[in-house]
């Protein structure tokens, strides 16, 4: 006993021995000492201890490690900065420091625009807003590596964001563009962006995410009473025009609630299209429409109303119901002439002009508990969607057709996910149900100048999904994780199709059966002296068994693939993050290649989804990306190099006849390869109140494919670039944006089949003027010339301009929707072997006039 | 501002000071050059009251001493002891802000670092006291978090400090100082909090400058930090009955008399020990 207390002192004696004393003296050039300098010490690049010399200039440091690199720094109002190698710690050090007298960097901040803390950046939306900015989004905009796309979708790095929080409570999940583009930023009082945001307080510090977030933090005194605003709009352009919208929110710290109803005719769309469900068979707009704003093109009646709450009833516990019900009714007219390349001989065209008539109305209802916790994590959820669809189309080609199509799809949905946290071991179990169906979509069809109905196609759909999952992960040191994913999933589909086509050839389909996969996941992680790499071997086993009830046929499938997938990433200092991935994954068909009997999906276009064999193949893929950030200067730059390879067991037919086209598939080899490269740069220049934004988007692909029973082999690239300025001027009175984009593809073909390539060009110039503090007088000009064919370039030039003005919480705006009148609007698709040239209807100059009340 | 407006400024000004400094009796002494400054917006909280304030305050630097005070009463000293080239670049929103200042309290620290003393000056009611202490020693805990402030790439430390909390984030300016008496990080501090969010400290405004540095005296009574903080503490929480001790006010009413000696003024201590 007496031995091991000598041992156990001994030992504490040698850990207090283990200290190191680093000492010294610091003097100026004369040799006088030089007081208060202070001294800090660097270990591999980071401070690891300072000291202040004295007034003999004497200082002392105690550390209980140095490495090899370490680094004492001498830092001092009076003398010049200097850097002494420590190369032997226990000598006494003796510093000389030139005279220098400390010139502070003048800085005078109005407001802090952004703070860096780890991973989360706080903007100041005061310090960001500018006149003008009307919505919470045109602040997030802003923000350096944030996208946001035309329907209100924010990426940041790249990626979508996982959350949008308000006061660290996501309230609206995935459709919080009604809260982006609704909140007034004057509510606001700074913008977070919570960088590789991991959501499951149990996986913090153990599993990386790569998906930011963002949160909302309102301004003290907007909290505990209704925010929002109403808003009335009327004018004239063909007919007389209106717009009504509410928007209403309550944020507390127990409860969140947001109410919203609106509705329009001025070519405002609501809510997704969602037409036929998961098969997708049916295109929203099968003969196409315009890639412009849809309120330049569309003659709508809309409505939208959705109202979410959220109660927090503890610190981790919180409940929420979402619900949200869209109608819009739109119509728009255009004509289209396609050319199909034909190998055999002279192109075969169409020429049809189409009046749209599309209708779709969808609702939703969600209820989700959640319990986010640092041991365990729960959430359940609830949902239900239903998708209507009542959609005709009148075709005039060589004579006249009238196209009806009616679905409905709803869809009722369970998800639990529930991780637990056992000191390093995490459990992970995750549960989704969902029961979907279509039980009566009908696509109808009649030759109207003679009254006869040339198509009466009817189709069921149903189908169960279920998915269950469960993880496991040991950290067995501070820099190796182990773990492995099980997961089983099952669906069971069944697809009747009764085709009457009187034309066309056409058959029934009657098809069920089900799919399952079970997986398992090993993988290791391991953290090295910086990177982090994970590999994983998933095994995957194939249940599959479909009947074709039609043929009595039954096709099985029983077999375990294995895939291979390893990750490394590496922030290799603060300001740089590269990321690389690659591996192989299988890919197994499921029921749509037992729909071996043609389907219309219009009039005169047939679809076979299936070739009657199992669809089977590999994708090898490899991903690098690279970002680039300082924050401090305001650049970004994002990079993503993206690679495929894919071998299929099935190739894809299109042919074409004066009658109409058709596409399918035929079991035999075929390969495609793919590589995409993206360059986003954005450049915040603050000394001039500019920002620059460029963007690189470039693809290079071929694949295999087959018409008129001859292989052709297509090599098609595309190149676009995108250059924008923003600028604030003359103490912000001024602003003026301008938005370029260049792009050009071109298509080649190992056949007879000729090459093509397209360019176009687009402009979009903003500027808005602020002669006084309330008053906003503003237009838009948006120019385009694409490229119709050899030598004939269409030009598409609109104009927009308005006026508004605020006093206290009242806005009136007067507007101008396309002052230059433009009636028609033309364009070139491209897709693979065909081209389309689109012409279509505008809306015309339309003037609105709108008062806004904000509470 | 005009030459002759900046006469007659410059004049009411400095018989205005004189005034002031004629009250307290005070003189100026020179003790150092100042080369520099750091304006902090000071944000409080006073949870009794459930009300918060700002205030503008400045650090400013000398080869050997460092002072921090309210900003406005900065301006007032530094006319005194620098009139004319202050007042030639005085605007109008300066100046009206001046006035306001003038009839602050005159509050302040001055910290001679080769000395190792803290001089603290202080008013309670209508007097002035001065107490010295040695400049106080704090144990800091270094963090590798980040911050930008005001454009400066802050670290993080940590220390617990007369009955606080503390968290400050410290540049690479080489002075070993801060807000108040903070001190003994190996870089300025920018920016402070206590971890109940009563106490908040954010640099916003650095100069540049070159003028002599000085404090007052036979100005303050002498005092120790343990008393005045206690005088203090019992002057805000029954401002009121100061007020009628003292025979500046009489109300005829018992009861508003009752109720006004029970009135008390935002008070929050930064140091609680």
């Amino acid at each position: 006993m007496i031995r091991f207390l000598l041992l156990t002192i001994l030992a504490f004696s040698s850990t207090v021995c283990a200290q190191i004393v680093v000492k010294g003296n610091a003097f100026d050039t004369e040799k006088n000492p030089a007081g208060g300098v202070i001294v800090r010490l660097y270990d591999r690049g980071k401070l690891s201890a300072f000291a202040t010399t004295g007034r003999n200039g004497e200082f002392t440091i105690k550390v209980t490690h140095i490495g090899d690199s370490a680094l004492l720094r001498f830092i001092s109002q009076n003398h010049a900065t200097l850097d002494y190698p420590l190369t032997k710690p226990s000598d006494p050090i003796k510093v000389y420091l030139e005279p220098k007298s400390f010139v502070l960097q003048e800085l005078t901040v109005k407001a802090p625009e952004r703070r860096i803390r780890g991973d989360t950046i706080v903007y100041d939306v005061t310090a960001l807003t500018k006149n003008g900015d009307r919505s919470i989004e045109d602040i997030i905009k802003k923000i350096p590596g944030i996208q946001v796309d035309a329907a209100g979708g924010i990426s940041y790095d790249g990626r979508p964001i996982n959350h949008f929080y308000i006061e660290d409570l996501d309230l609206m999940g995935g459709n919080y563009v009604v809260a982006s583009r609704n909140i007034n930023p004057s509510d606001v009082s700074s913008v977070s962006v919570y960088e590789r945001h991991q959501d499951k307080k149990v996986l913090k510090g153990s599993v990386e995410s790569e998906r930011a977030a963002l949160n909302l933090k309102l301004k003290k005194g907007k909290m505990l009473k209704p925010l929002g605003y109403v808003e009335a709009t009327t004018g004239a352009g063909d007919d007389l025009l209106w717009e009504a919208t509410l928007y209403s929110m309550l944020i507390s710290p127990k409860n969140q609630t947001i109410v919203s109803a609106m509705g329009n005719n001025t070519g405002s769309l609501y809510g997704k299209r969602h037409n036929d469900g998961r098969l997708n068979l049916f295109s929203f707009t099968p003969f196409g429409e315009p890639p412009i704003k849809k309120n330049r093109f569309v003659n709508n009646t809309s409505a939208f109303a959705t109202a979410n709450t959220l109660f927090k009833l503890g610190k981790n516990l919180t409940v929420k119901v979402n619900t949200s019900y869209d109608r819009n009714h739109e119509r728009f007219d255009g004509s289209t002439v396609t050319h199909y390349l034909n190998p055999d001989g002279e192109d075969i065209i169409y020429s049809e002009s189409v009046d749209n008539r599309p209708e779709y109305q969808n609702v939703a209802v969600g209820v989700n508990i959640e319990n986010n916790a640092g041991k365990l994590y729960f959430s359940e959820t609830v949902g239900f969607i239903g998708n209507f669809a009542r959609n005709s189309y009148g075709v005039t080609s060589s004579s006249i057709h009238s196209q009806r199509l009616s679905a409905d799809n709803f869809s009722i949905s369970n998800i639990l996910k529930a991780i637990i946290k056992s000191g390093r071991i995490f459990y992970e179990i995750q549960s989704e149900t969902k029961y979907s169906s279509s039980p009566a979509t009908r696509l109808t069809a009649t030759d109207v100048s003679s009254g006869t109905e040339i198509l009466n196609q009817s189709v069921k759909k149903n189908s169960f999904f279920n998915h269950e999952s469960t993880s496991f992960s040991w950290e067995t040191s501070s820099h190796v994780s182990l773990g492995s994913a099980l997961a089983f999933e099952m669906t069971h589909d069944s697809f009747i199709s009764d085709a009457m086509a009187y034309a066309s050839p056409s058959g029934d389909n009657h098809v069920s059966g089900y799919r399952i996969i079970t997986s398992a996941e090993p993988f290791v992680k391991i953290k090295l002296w910086g990177p982090i790499w994970k590999i994983s071997v998933p095994l995957i086993l194939y249940n599959i068994k479909y009947h074709n009830l039609l043929t009595d046929s039954r096709h099985t499938y029983n077999h375990i693939l294995p895939e291979l997938i390893s990750t490394i990433s590496w922030r290799f200092n603060p300001l740089n993050y590269v990321s690389a991935s690659a591996g192989r994954k299988h890919t197994v068909g499921d029921m749509r290649d037992f729909i071996d009997n043609p389907l219309h999906t219009t009039f005169r276009n047939i679809r076979t989804l299936g070739t009657g064999n199992l669809n089977k193949g590999h994708e090898d893929f490899f991903d690098l990306s690279y970002s680039y950030r300082d924050i401090m200067a305001g650049f970004y730059l994002n990079t993503l190099l993206s690679m495929k390879k894919t071998r299929r067991n099935s190739i894809a037919i299109h042919d074409v006849t004066s009658e109409g086209t058709s596409n399918s598939f035929k079991s035999s080899t075929s390969k495609g390869d793919m590589t995409s490269l993206q360059i986003s740069v954005t450049k915040k220049a603050r000394e001039m109140n500019t920002t620059f934004y460029l963007n690189g988007n470039s693809m290079w692909r071929s694949s295999e494919s087959i018409r008129s029973s001859s292989l052709v082999k297509t090599k098609s690239s595309s190149y676009s670039i995108s250059a924008k300025a923003e600028t604030y001027q003359l103490s912000d009175m001024l602003m003026i944006s301008a938005n370029t984009i260049y792009s050009i593809s071109r298509q080649s073909y190992d056949s007879t089949l000729p090459s093509s390539s397209f360019n176009s060009f687009s402009l979009l110039g903003q500027i808005s003027v602020y002669p006084l503090k309330n008053l906003e007088i503003y237009a838009s000009a948006d120019y385009s010339k694409i490229k119709l064919g050899d030598n004939n370039y269409k030009n598409n030039f609109f104009v927009d301009a308005g006026i508004r003005y605020s006093v206290k919480k009242f806005d009136f705006e007067i507007k101008g929707e396309n002052l230059t009148d433009m009636r028609r609007y033309a364009y070139t698709l491209y897709n693979s072997m065909d081209i389309t040239f689109s012409s279509y209807d505008l809306r015309p100059l339309e003037l609105t006039a709108s008062v806004k009340y904000r509470f | 501002m005009k030459p002759i407006a900046q006469y007659f400024v410059l004049i009411f000004i400095l018989s205005y000071c004189s005034n002031s400094y004629g009250k307290r009796g005070g003189t100026t002494i020179v003790k150092d050059t100042a080369t520099w400054e750091m304006v902090y917006i000071y944000k409080t909280f006073d949870p009794n009251k459930n009300d918060s304030k700002a205030d503008f305050e400045i650090l400013t630097v000398g080869s050997n001493y460092h002072y921090y005070g309210s900003y406005g009463q900065f301006q007032v000293d530094s006319l005194a002891l620098f009139a004319n080239e202050w007042l030639n670049n005085l605007t109008k929103e300066q100046y009206r802000n001046l006035l306001r200042e003038l009839e602050n309290d005159p509050i302040h620290t001055l910290i001679n670092r080769k000395e190792g003393k803290l001089e603290y000056f202080g008013k309670i009611f209508i007097n002035y006291y001065r107490y010295e202490e040695p400049i106080p020693h704090f144990e800091w805990t270094l963090e590798d978090e980040t911050m930008e402030v005001m454009g400066y790439e802050c670290r993080k430390a940590t220390t617990k400090w007369r009955g606080r909390e503390w968290t400050a984030w410290y540049s690479d300016i080489p002075l070993g100082a801060g807000p108040w008496k903070f001190n003994g990080l190996p870089g300025l501090i920018l920016r402070l909090e206590d971890s109940k969010s009563e106490h908040f400290f954010e640099a916003v405004k650095s100069m540049n400058v070159k003028f002599p540095l000085g404090y007052k005296t036979n100005l303050y009574s002498k005092t120790n930090r343990k008393k005045y903080n206690e005088e203090l503490k019992d002057y805000k929480r029954n401002a009121g009955k100061f007020f009628f001790d003292s025979g500046m006010v009489t109300v005829s009413d018992p009861q508003r008399e009752k109720n006004l000696k029970r009135t008390g003024l935002f008070h929050n201590p930064i140091e609680l020990e």
